[in-house]
């Protein structure tokens, strides 16, 4: 029943200096999903991009992409696109000679979407790639990448620089592109509350290993928060597991583990407290966040 | 059809919600083909399996019924199940909101009693004109 389109098992890679980038990492991706990849900077997103294009290998653990090795399988390769915004192409070439080199790399590769997109956007094929601006460069690696309809589309940062029009319109093709042509798309954003409703599952990472791998609705129902006097939150030690606290002279709150409808959460609305879910968003920094937002205050000491 | 992004409820909630209100007012009536998931997906740019969701939670609603193959219907007597429901929980759930506020506020039952029923002919005085 369940299609894995990546296997990682026990994962290692070391780069120099013996510092690892990703460690014990375990994650099996399900078949035609639309997943985000989201961790911190350094997190080691991009390590696993690369590892799943056969640009790195693993010094440990074994991948499994597809049906086989993405670096010994020919027909595995040419179903695996990788794509970020500052792809090293020729800077010289003007972007419909790189379309061509696209249509003649992927089978499935839509010239014809490409070059209609690209017309939406208002880039004109015959510009070079060293003239583009930081966000006209994203917004073209992005369509190309959407254009191959490999069954493993990876986007690394795709929507870096691009101004906030072109960046809604990026999601509606991504989004579409999907509906009409289902297949694992997997994208990572900083910006995950401008894109979680695109999403259906997600995956977080932190120092090289899995966090979790949820459907987005799962991930909306992991974290609450309780907004009180700090009297009244006292009351909640104990009932539960809670993850964070921030007092304040004139708000303080606390954020507990579960779903606004756990027992720990309806603790809390008993004492007539007020309850609220955390976002996606920051559901990764309370569960991954290294606390030292905390520590600004000293800055103006 | 709208929902709200910044909403904290959830957004297959909102879907249910809104096609319900939709069946309420008249525009979907029992017995019509409901909106599809790629329609809700594409119109509201949102992953299909969120508006598959939506979809499913009104089954699970009795709301809609899946007849001759995937066509997903608004079943005969739906009208009523869903007054029934929202008479039940989401006036429920207003009352109580506005009953803790009016508490809050030294208003009696008395006073809120008859506030409602100002506001109540006020509402029928500016639907008739």
């Amino acid at each position: 029943m369940e299609k894995y389109i990546v296997e990682a098992n026990d994962i290692s890679v070391k780069y120099r200096h013996n510092k690892k980038a990703l460690e014990h990492f375990n994650l099996k991706i399900n078949e035609n999903q639309m997943i985000g990849l989201i961790g911190a900077n350094g997190s080691g997103k991009t390590t696993f991009f690369k590892l799943c294009d056969g640009l790195l290998s693993n010094n440990e653990g074994d991948l499994k992409v597809l049906v086989g090795s993405v670096v010994k399988d020919l027909e595995v390769r040419k179903e695996v696109i990788y794509s970020f915004n500052k792809l090293p192409v020729a800077q010289n070439q003007k972007l419909e000679q790189i379309l061509k080199m696209y249509d003649y790399m992927y089978d499935k590769f839509d010239l014809d979407f490409a070059k209609k997109s690209l017309e939406i956007f208002e880039i004109p094929l015959d510009s070079k790639v060293k003239n583009l601006s930081t966000g006209i460069e994203s917004v073209f690696h992005f369509i190309c990448a959407i254009a191959t309809r490999v069954k493993l589309t990876m986007l690394d940062e795709p929507f870096n620089g691009i101004d906030i029009e072109k960046r809604k319109m990026a999601y509606e093709v991504l989004l579409r592109d999907y509906m009409e042509h289902p297949r694992t798309i997997i994208v990572s954003n900083h910006n995950l509350g401008e894109m979680e409703h695109l999403l259906s599952e997600m995956v977080l990472i932190d120092r090289g290993h899995v966090v979790f791998y949820k459907e987005m609705d799962e991930v909306r129902e992991m974290l609450f928060r309780v907004d009180g006097t700090e009297e009244q939150l006292k009351q909640l030690v104990g009932k539960g597991k809670i993850l964070r606290e921030k007092q304040g002279a004139i708000s303080s709150f606390i954020i507990g583990e579960g779903s606004v409808n756990s027992d720990f959460a309806r603790e809390a609305i008993k004492l007539g407290l007020s309850v609220s879910p955390v976002e996606p968003e920051d559901v990764c920094v309370y569960l991954t966040g290294s606390n030292k937002a905390d520590q600004l205050d000293s800055l103006w000491d | 059809m709208k929902v709200d992004f910044n909403q904290i409820t959830p957004i297959y909630i909102q879907i249910a919600d809104a096609i319900e209100n939709d069946i309420l007012d008249g525009i979907l009536k029992e017995g019509d083909k409901c909106y599809s998931q790629l329609v809700i997906a594409k119109e509201l740019n949102i992953n299909p399996a969120t508006a598959a969701k939506g979809i499913r939670l009104l089954v699970e609603r009795g709301v809609l019924d899946k007849v001759r193959g995937q066509a997903m219907t608004v079943k005969e007597g739906a009208m009523a199940e869903i007054r029934n429901r929202k008479v039940e929980e989401t006036l429920g759930e207003i009352l109580h909101t506005l009953i803790k506020e009016a508490l809050r506020l030294g208003i009696g039952e008395e006073e809120l009693i008859s506030k409602v029923r100002a506001a109540m002919e006020e509402e029928s005085k500016e639907k008739h004109g």
